[in-house]
């Protein structure tokens, strides 16, 4: 299922791809970095945007040297495909000529276009990034989906295993009685 | 491309305050449950990051108003703090609590911050204390002709974009009541100087005959008896309330009284959205003088205001 959500959504984020460099081309020669994902994809970003990135900066810190070489700047815990999400995003963010109303429909849009999967990925990456523009948006989103659930769900949502004996399970759901936890 | 793997193992590798984040943005009732789906989530589930964003932002300013000192260690303890304790503020006119699930702000305007039309005189209105009350003082209705109680509160002080309800929280006193019995009170609530504010009816006392010897005793007696037994209130302040007769309410609606779970009763007066832009004050009337009828036996604790479940 996650294979097909994907080929249907790269044929839109190309075109939106391109539709950006398009603007691009239009305002001044920008300065470029060159990224490298998890993957060995290289990609070349606007400083601009590029150095929204906490890992870029802290990178260019330790290695100032890259950001003139044709070195890339390794994002090890990025692949490609979270990359692409990400500079997607901050190209709308960055733009200036977005409205308000703009920028909420491409986050609703944004937003639905993801699965749990993807959605998790890209929390992972934006915040091995430290993106937090991006970091904040996605926690606000996942803070939504697991409101007014209950364990079992919150638990395959973020694939995690239920590491408490009975003892310690039933000691807890006694002190949160109050919240209504159902037993299960 | 590269073939992903299951990722769930890899996501609970997030940092705590990664995950705490994401904690900050439900409620303190989701947080609850959260806590239960493992341990590493359970450790998030305490953060100060997360309870923090439960708190009232000006809650520093709410805590500086009580006598009572307040050492918590955590955000967590401090929240629980203020949602089990009624803290008495504006030098002991009103009482503070969170709402648990949502750590919305709920107020007690204590009688002595009302309005009471001859509240100062004693052979109509008492200022008395008693034993489960939250403030030093409630008000004692011993007999008035014109009954008539008027509240209000700043809007600045509430939780934003709640539905607040507003309630009178009363009991008979020991003498118990009269004149009120079939009797509509008329009750208030709007943004004072826009307009009348909503208007309604509602019943003091319940919608079925009380104890029988309430409609019995002649009130002379009663008065007589009220005298008596407040001088025993007071010297025996274990007395446990008379308990107030059980009426299904939901047979009647909401203008008749409920049992509030501290031995005192309530009755809704209105409510009001807070939507949290300019500061308004809102005010809330009680208002018995059309009948020109007596009555009394009744202690005022005070008017609650707190978010409104929607039903």
């Amino acid at each position: 299922m996650a294979e097909e959500t994907e080929s249907t959504k790269t044929e839109p984020l190309k075109t939106a791809e391109e539709e950006f460099k398009k603007l691009e081309i239009t305002e001044e020669e920008e300065s470029e970095l060159k990224l490298e994902t998890s993957d060995h994809v290289t990609f070349m970003v606007e400083a601009s945007i590029a150095m929204k990135f906490g890992a870029v900066q802290q990178y260019l810190e330790v290695s100032p040297a890259a950001s003139a070489s044709a070195t890339a700047i390794p994002l090890h815990n990025v692949a490609s495909r979270e990359l692409i999400l990400i500079l997607e995003y901050y190209r709308m963010h960055d733009w200036v000529d977005a409205g308000e109303r703009d920028l909420k429909e491409f986050d609703e849009r944004f937003l639905k276009d993801l699965n749990y999967e993807e959605l998790k990925e890209l929390l992972l990456a934006a915040n091995y990034l430290n993106v937090e523009k991006l970091f904040n948006f996605l926690t606000k989103s996942i803070a939504n989906i697991i409101r007014n659930k209950d364990v079992e769900f919150v638990r395959t949502f973020f694939g995690i295993d239920n590491d408490y004996t009975p003892e310690e399970e039933a000691a807890y759901r006694e002190e949160n009685a109050w919240a209504g936890v159902k037993f299960v | 491309m590269v073939v992903k793997t299951e990722a769930g193992g890899e996501f609970e590798h997030l940092p705590e305050d990664c995950i705490a984040n994401i904690f900050s943005f439900t409620t303190p009732r989701d947080v609850c449950i959260l806590s239960l789906v493992s341990s590493s989530f359970r450790s998030a589930a305490q953060s100060d990051l997360v309870w923090e964003r439960f708190l009232p932002s000006d809650y520093n300013a709410i805590i500086s108003q009580s006598s009572i000192p307040l050492t918590n260690s955590s955000k967590k303890d401090l929240y629980l703090h203020l949602c089990h304790n009624h803290l008495l503020i504006d030098a002991g006119k009103k009482s503070f609590v969170l709402d648990k699930p949502n750590g919305k702000k709920c107020y007690m305007l204590s009688a002595r911050s009302l309005v009471i039309i001859w509240g100062d005189t004693p052979r109509y209105w008492r200022w008395t204390s008693v034993p489960g009350a939250r403030f030093s003082e409630v008000a004692e209705l011993v007999t008035v002709c014109w009954l008539e109680m008027k509240g209000g509160i700043e809007t600045r002080m509430l939780s934003p974009n709640t539905l607040y309800g507003a309630y009178l929280v009363f009991k008979q006193s020991r003498a118990g009541a009269y004149g009120f019995q079939h009797q509509p009170v008329d009750v208030s609530i709007g943004v004072a100087g826009e307009d009348d504010g909503r208007r309604r009816t509602v019943y003091l006392e319940a919608a079925t005959p009380l104890r029988p010897r309430h409609g019995i005793v002649p009130r002379i007696f009663s008065r007589v008896r009220s005298r008596f037994v407040d001088s025993f209130d007071a010297a025996t302040p274990s007395t446990t309330p008379i308990p107030s007769p059980t009426v299904d309410s939901s047979r009647f609606g909401n203008e008749y009284p409920k049992e509030r779970g501290d031995g005192w009763m309530e009755v809704e007066l209105g409510d009001f959205f807070n939507g949290g832009g300019e500061n308004k004050e809102v005010e809330i009337g009680v208002y018995e003088v059309k009948s020109g009828q007596w009555k009394g036996g009744i202690l005022v604790q005070g008017i609650e205001i707190r978010p409104k479940c929607k039903n």
